[in-house]
């Protein structure tokens, strides 16, 4: 197996409060690799340590081989890497369309010129983003709402027009910080059929959830954190029945 | 999709309104007098100006409060090549863009310090920038005389295209075109330029990046859009448009001081695009030719009182400036998002047609 | 030594009246995230009306005390400008709450321009001269002098800032006001009367600026109804030096913004080998102000807003 991204002895601290220490894991080409732990146990800021929102302390990254520490976010993205957030952040006006459009941002070029004179290679790029991104909509099941403000869809739909939006830059990996976050039971089916999709598909998924019964069903392997440390991974199972795992999620006087 | 209402082509309508914006000039003198020609000439050099300052702030979100110093570079650099101060008379059409280009850099100079900052300390800090230039401007005068201080530079060459100068009247099919009538014309030009710019930029990838900046600046940099280069490139833009109207302006007044670059200028045209409509060129264009007449129309108030008292009780001179802070805040609190908002119900329906 | 001593002097006055507006923008920009454009016109409005109370009774009552006067003075500014800046809360931006960000910064630009006008209409455009009816005694203090006026000011400012920080740290008020700041919504499901706390910052501003617009007369012996916009600009600048939304940081601001001045005009001509002169002295603050925020994005002593993700 070969290894998409690595993630090699990573620390963050935020003034006293240690968020990562000494993190260290392997995302392998095609799976769909969970992250969990309790609240505060620091996926998030492992998140945002990958995708460039923050810099960390020591450690290093590689996706795909190429460092990716202390790069910005969007170079960070230009190398395969693309996020959603847990509490939602998309551009409240504008529309479900445009938001997928400024995904296609990274791939495509045309500048001030070519957008004035509309040259014949701008209209084109366009024409291809446009065709795209309504091929992406279509894909998570919210083709109906392209031309509505995206503040105006309801909040499922929002998680999807994010995931269509990171999807348009064309990653390698997909990063989703708790994608079934606020979804009913029938949303989350839909969101668990979508991802597997994505997987056929060739992607490769990063997945911080909370739904337990999501991520084992979903994950081929998983890593688990605990105030800033890798307390276990490996295969849902194996992981279910670690003696740290029960530790941290019912607390010591469970063991 | 079939059209609900039965609207005129689309060529009649570009006619009709290319007729109507020609008239303008030729019926405002005849209706309200020459005066009124010379704000017209001025409601364009402010719509131009105001869709500069939307691009930084409408569309990019970054409030710049120092915008009046791009617009006094153009002026200053049109003054300087094209004036008795050092001699050079350089013509119209190099020494406009060459103003514009240098506002455009001085966009990235003074951007590029600020690309951390947010908001209202943004604002500041662009502030600062543009009173440091008026104070330069103010007193560069000596050791060398750059500026010639807060006297201003004089004398300043009119537009001449070739031999056809625009500061003499001209006649056409029996019509006298004065200076201020081709004035208006060359001004609708610039314009007209300058609105389809922001047109054409507001429906492109260059647009979108900047309106996701404005609405969400960690994820459009977690999008992949380079957030530096972007704002940088709002900047310069918005301070081209500026230069460009600096140009023009000095090339109409024939006279240009620092007073006429004042904070306030700044905060008018801010005023422009927020009470007109954020991010809508429309908007903005409306807000820019009301906020330019008002003043100038409530001197009127000086008739009124004369025909409901009897007398003048206050100069309208001193009461116009009352009647226009009141405007600003009763626009404001009855229409919050300006007099033409952007619904973007036009766009989506656009769209949709597709 | 003496140049030395009496620039710090002059900066250490005026910065203490830059402080004492620069306040009235901090509390307002910490509970609402508004810049009060208005606030220097209300400082302007405190001298034109000290001053006009002051000038009617000094030709009235020619023998008064001259404390007593500028007592009456402050007396009846401070009430009207406490009364102003409410009713410019109440109607210019209370209804615009939850509108767009920059509705309310054109309303507040409306009502200084409202104020100034008023002002012009009330008191003319020329300089209104301040009566002469405190002793100008000048003490000599290793060879720099300070007037009386000055040390008054001194004294004023900073019992009034004491005043007021410990208001903010024990009081109920104070915390009802804190606990704004930090969530509006948070503090009203704790029972906090939110507007009641937005309307007492307000007033507690505009008193601070009632007061410094006197000191400012006082010390410059001139009111003039366009004053308003220079101080407030350099206000507000102090503020977000110090970092905006912060009591301190807006003291630190004034001073060390009184203190730029007041250097950089007794020695900008040094520093830049006779190149500039001291009309740059506004250069100068502008250029240590954009300095500080290139470096600290929050100012001195604001939070550091950290990369939000």
């Amino acid at each position: 197996m070969n290894a998409l991204l690595t993630v090699s002895g990573v620390s963050k601290a935020f003034g006293g409060l240690q968020a990562l220490s000494g993190i260290s894991l392997q995302v392998h080409a095609g799976e769909i690799f969970g992250l969990i732990g309790p609240n505060g146990a620091g996926k998030t800021t492992l998140f945002n340590a990958l995708t460039g929102l923050y810099s960390i302390d020591c450690g290093e990254i590689r996706l795909n081989g190429q460092p990716i520490e202390g790069r910005k976010p969007h170079q960070v993205l230009h190398t395969g890497l693309a996020r959603t957030f847990q509490n939602i952040r998309l551009f409240a006006e504008m529309t479900a369309l445009e938001n997928v459009l400024v995904g296609r941002h990274a791939r495509t070029r045309s500048g001030v010129v070519g957008a004035v004179l509309r040259l014949p290679a701008t209209r084109r790029e366009e024409a291809d983003s446009r065709e795209r991104a309504h091929a992406l909509l279509q894909r998570v099941g919210i083709a109906q709402h392209a031309h509505r403000l995206a503040r105006n869809l309801p909040y499922g739909d929002q998680r999807r027009l994010e995931i269509a939006r990171a999807l348009a830059t064309e990653p390698v990996l997909l990063a989703l910080d708790e994608p079934a976050a606020g979804m009913n039971p029938a949303e989350r089916a839909a969101l668990r059929e979508m991802l597997l999709q994505l997987q056929a598909d060739g992607l490769t998924l990063l997945l911080i959830e909370h739904d337990v019964k999501l991520i084992m069903g979903l994950c081929t392997r998983l890593a688990v954190l605990d105030y800033g440390l890798k307390i276990a991974e490996g295969t849902p199972d194996a992981v279910c029945r670690d003696p740290k795992v029960i530790a941290a999620y019912l607390g010591d006087e469970a063991i | 999709m079939p059209s609900l209402c039965p609207t005129p082509p689309r060529w009649l309508a570009f006619s009709l309104l290319a007729a109507g914006l020609a008239a303008l000039p030729f019926l405002v003198d005849a209706g309200l007098g020459r005066s009124w020609v010379r704000l017209l000439d001025l409601a364009l050099l402010y719509a131009i100006l105001a869709l500069g300052l939307n691009i930084v702030v409408g569309y990019a979100g970054l409030l710049d409060l120092g915008y009046v110093a791009f617009y006094a570079l153009g002026a200053y650099v049109y003054a300087w090549l094209s004036s008795p101060h050092f001699g050079l008379h350089l013509p119209f059409w190099a020494v406009l863009p060459l103003g514009a280009s240098l506002a455009a850099l001085f966009g990235v100079l003074l951007g590029a310090p600020t690309l951390r900052l947010r908001g209202d300390y943004l604002a500041i800090v662009t502030l600062g920038f543009g009173e440091i230039i008026r104070i330069f401007l103010n007193n560069l005068n000596a050791p060398v005389n750059i500026t010639n201080g807060p006297q201003g530079i004089n004398l300043i060459d009119p537009v001449r295209l070739g031999s056809f100068d625009l500061s003499q009247p001209h006649e056409l099919l029996g019509y006298t075109f004065t200076s201020i009538h081709l004035t208006y014309y060359l001004f609708l030009l610039f314009t007209l330029g300058v609105i389809f710019i922001s047109m054409r930029l507001e429906d492109s990838r260059i647009g979108r990046a900047w309106v996701a900046i404005r609405e969400d600046e960690v994820a459009a940099a977690a999008t992949g859009i380079n957030t530096r280069n972007l704002k940088l490139l709002a900047f310069a833009m918005g301070a081209t448009f500026g230069g460009l109207a600096g140009g023009l302006f000095a090339s109409f007044q024939g006279f240009i001081s620092p007073e006429s670059f004042n904070l306030m200028e700044s905060i008018m045209i801010l005023c422009m695009i927020v009470l007109g409509g954020m991010g809508h060129i429309p908007g903005v264009i409306f807000g820019a030719v009301v906020l330019t007449l008002l003043p100038e129309a409530l001197r009127y108030t000086g008739d009124w009182q004369r025909e409901l008292f009897g007398r003048i009780y206050i100069d309208p001179a001193d009461l116009r400036m009352l009647l226009f802070g009141l405007a600003l805040v009763a626009v404001m609190l009855y229409r919050p998002a300006g007099l033409l908002p952007s619904t973007r119900r036009r766009r989506e329906f656009a769209d949709a047609q597709e | 030594m003496d140049i030395f001593l009496q620039q710090l002097i002059n900066g250490l006055v005026l910065g203490s009246v830059y402080a004492l507006v620069a306040l009235g923008y901090t509390m307002v920009y910490g509970i609402l995230e508004l810049i009060n454009f208005a606030h220097g016109e209300i400082t302007m409005m405190g001298a034109m009306v000290a001053l006009a109370v002051i000038g009617a009774l000094a030709l009235a009552a020619p023998g008064l005390p001259g404390v007593l006067v500028l007592g009456a003075g402050l007396a009846v500014a401070i009430p009207v400008c406490v009364a102003l800046g409410l009713l410019i809360e109440r109607v210019a931006y209370r209804p615009l709450r939850h509108a767009p960000r920059l509705a309310p910064l054109i309303t507040a630009i409306g009502v200084s321009i409202i104020l100034q006008n008023i002002a012009m209409l009330i008191w003319g455009k020329q300089y209104i001269p301040f009566p002469a009816i405190l002793p100008q005694a000048r003490h000599t203090v290793y060879g720099a002098s300070i007037t009386n006026v000055q040390i008054a000011i001194l004294l004023l400012a900073t019992g009034i800032m004491l005043t007021l920080i410990l208001v903010v740290r024990k009081t109920r008020l104070g915390r009802a006001m804190r606990a704004t700041a930090q969530s509006r919504q948070v503090a009203s499901l704790m029972g906090v009367d939110v507007n009641r706390v937005i309307a007492a910052t307000f007033a507690i501003g505009s008193a601070l600026a009632a007061v410094a617009g006197v000191m400012v007369s006082a010390y410059y012996g001139l009111a003039h109804y366009y004053m308003g916009f220079l101080l407030g600009l350099k206000a507000f600048s102090a503020a977000v030096l110090g970092g905006i939304g912060n009591l301190a940081g807006a003291m630190l601001g004034g001073l060390l913004l009184g203190l730029i001045e007041s250097f950089g005009a007794g020695y900008i001509g040094d520093l830049t080998g006779g190149f500039l002169g001291s009309n740059y002295q506004d250069v100068f603050a502008f250029f240590v102000l954009i300095t500080v925020l290139v470096f600290r994005p929050s100012g001195l002593l604001g939070v550091r807003g950290g990369e939000r993700a």
